[in-house]
């Protein structure tokens, strides 16, 4: 594994802004943290950078402690914070030549071809630079170390659609590349996108572990009955007793092959009928429904 | 990795450092001529009138350092300071206000954004999220003091040079005042004065000033390894910079008091500026500071080395930033 974080703890006084934290990710994963303002997400990454002491447990990132080996962790990490503060009087190829060179490494020509798709001029001083423009010289300072792990915080903040789209992808091909990626998001559909596994927290603790491809394999079924509806369901086990509402409407979660669920929907007299692909929302909100 | 980061934090600095130079280097040249008017000209004219008066001849000191004054007068140096001597008025210069405050105000400034302030503005957790040791950081902050210090002692002294090179040579010329009592009294009588006839040659050199030059880069280390112990501690700039001042300003007024108040003198080797003689080391090549003076014939020390003493307290100060700062959470920017 290349991340491991077991009972990971941090209180601050007497809250506990995180507790017990077991967690592993592989190489060439991408995982998702998903929770609410204060749930422990920005806690649990600043962990892992070994920005934060912990009070318990401890993490580590191939094979080093990211407390007391924390340089040596830092060497195979790089980081996208949330609340993103820059040198504003360096300009942005200076910003990404320093970085490198804290690194040992030197800013090569992949800089000035990710500025390009990334559609930045790095040669402009930062503090002449939008929130959004500084937030892409941050993102490609983090994509030009080819470190195995790559953490974001909340990464798309600010950034415009087209952008966000291009983000992902390069999550996508970071992970096609071989690195893992480890970041935090409120927002469900950019987990749905690009994580492997998703986290979701609560009040500091690990709630639930998601694998993706189970809920890739899903699907949501809701339709009006007109009529009686069989024993089975479409997978051929017995229909779940909750499979029928309050409101008297079908609401099925189906995992199978799409053929099969359109062959049983097509027997039935079914009206208003919608099929959605199983996403986070329901999990999440079976955690954060109230908040 | 540390020359990177000390680069960084020189380029950083830059600006404020071309400012506070070239302010103490024209203080320092603008102290010359300072220098030359009282030393050459105002003393000699007083010295002469109270010679003509059969007044005597420390009236003029007594007159200015009454009462009040004497707070001046502990300031500027205590009864070293003899205004008809050119290098003890030059000496003086390294304790105006102009070059303590500003010492004081570059040494706490800079040391309490070394931590404080990267925490503050949030590029601690970009600098910190690559491979850079803490103690690297704390290193590149103590090799930036010893290339900036000297620097800005030097600029003084490049000041002080210039300002000799301007104003030339140190002479008291007493034609003004023989025509003017000739105006007044007959050529005889004057002439019985005895004011000289030829213009008098005071001895001044820049040189001695470069030793002296080595307490204040000391006093400067001191400060900053002092606020930087605060920084370290903190996440604040502006409230790490406003405890550095006050703890200056408690020692400034601690060693000020000690000099006016006798009850008081023993408190004066707590604080940093006792260890700042500047004019003892220019005039009389004093290294040391004189601890039975303060603490009587008890005292378990008898001199400490005051340049040794502010560089150890420096030191100090950045270790216990080191052992703070390595130990430290680094928390997310406010």
């Amino acid at each position: 594994m290349l991340l491991v974080a077991e009972k990971l703890t941090k209180d601050y006084g007497s809250f506990r802004a995180l507790d017990s934290l077991d967690l592993t990710i592989a190489p060439g994963e991408v995982f998702g943290l998903l929770g609410p303002n204060g749930s422990g997400k920005t806690t649990a990454l600043r962990l892992m950078l070994g920005f934060l002491k912990p009070t318990a447990g401890r993490a580590t990132l191939a094979g080093f402690d990211c407390w007391a080996g924390g340089v040596e962790a830092r060497k195979r990490v790089a980081y996208l914070p949330g609340e993103l503060r820059l040198y504003e009087n360096m300009t942005g190829r200076r910003l990404i030549t320093f970085l490198a060179g804290l690194r040992g490494e030197r800013a090569n020509s992949e800089v000035d071809d990710l500025a390009k798709k990334l559609d930045i001029d790095i040669d402009r001083p930062l503090t002449h630079m939008s929130s959004g423009m500084k937030r892409k010289v941050a993102l490609l300072t983090v994509l030009v170390p080819k470190v195995p792990l790559i953490i974001l915080d909340e990464p798309t903040n600010t950034l415009d659609p087209t952008m966000r789209d291009e983000l992902l992808g390069q999550l996508k091909r970071a992970k096609d590349r071989g690195q893992a990626v480890l970041f935090s998001s409120h927002v469900l559909h950019e987990v749905e996108a690009v994580c492997d596994r998703v986290g979701i927290l609560r009040q500091g603790k690990l709630v639930h572990v998601q694998e993706m491809s189970a809920l890739r394999d899903g699907r949501t079924v809701s339709a009006r009955i007109l009529d009686t509806l069989p024993f089975y369901s479409p997978a051929g086990d017995r229909l779940p007793a909750d499979a029928i509402g309050p409101d008297g409407r079908l609401n099925l979660t189906y995992r199978g092959p799409m053929p099969a669920l359109l062959e049983w929907l097509a027997k039935q007299r079914l009206d208003d009928l919608r099929i959605e692909p199983l996403g986070l929302a329901p999990i999440y909100k079976q955690y954060h429904g109230a908040e | 990795m540390t020359s990177i980061l000390v680069r960084k934090l020189l380029r950083d600095v830059r600006p404020a450092l071309i400012v506070v130079c070239l302010i103490l280097f024209l203080f320092a040249g603008l102290w010359v001529k300072i220098t030359q008017r009282v030393t050459a000209e105002i003393t000699p004219f007083f010295n002469t009138v109270a010679r003509v008066a059969k007044l005597p001849p420390k009236l003029f000191e007594d007159v200015l350092f009454k009462g009040p004054g004497k707070v001046s007068q502990a300031v500027l140096g205590g009864a070293d300071l003899r205004f008809e001597k050119p290098m003890d008025f030059l000496a003086v210069g390294l304790l105006h206000p102009v070059v303590l405050i500003l010492s004081g105000v570059w040494a706490i400034g800079r040391a309490g954004g070394a931590v404080a302030g990267e925490l503050d503005r949030g590029t601690m957790e970009l600098l910190m999220s690559q491979p850079v040791p803490r103690n690297r950081l704390i290193l590149a902050h103590l090799i930036v003091d010893a290339i900036v210090i000297p620097t800005i002692c030097l600029s003084f002294f490049a000041g002080t040079q210039f300002g000799l090179w301007i104003v030339g040579p140190f002479e008291i010329d007493y034609t003004g005042v023989r025509e003017a009592l000739s105006r007044e009294a007959p050529p005889a009588v004057v002439a019985n004065l005895g004011i000289p006839t030829e213009p008098e040659h005071l001895e001044v050199s820049g040189r001695a000033q470069f030793p002296a030059l080595a307490n204040l880069a000391a006093l400067i280390f001191a400060l900053s390894g002092l606020t930087l112990a605060l920084s370290a501690c903190g996440r604040s700039r502006w409230k790490v910079i406003g405890y550095g001042v006050l703890l200056a300003l408690i020692m400034f007024i601690v060693n000020v008091l000690g000099q006016l108040w006798d009850a008081a003198a023993f408190l004066r080797p707590i604080s940093v500026f006792f260890y700042y003689q500047p004019q003892k080391i220019m005039l009389r090549d004093e290294w040391d500071v004189d601890l039975v003076a303060v603490w009587g014939a008890n005292s378990p020390l008898a001199a400490i080395p005051a340049v040794g003493m502010l560089l150890a307290v420096g030191i100090i100060g950045y270790a216990v930033a080191l052992r703070v700062f390595t130990r430290r959470d680094l928390p997310a920017p406010l």
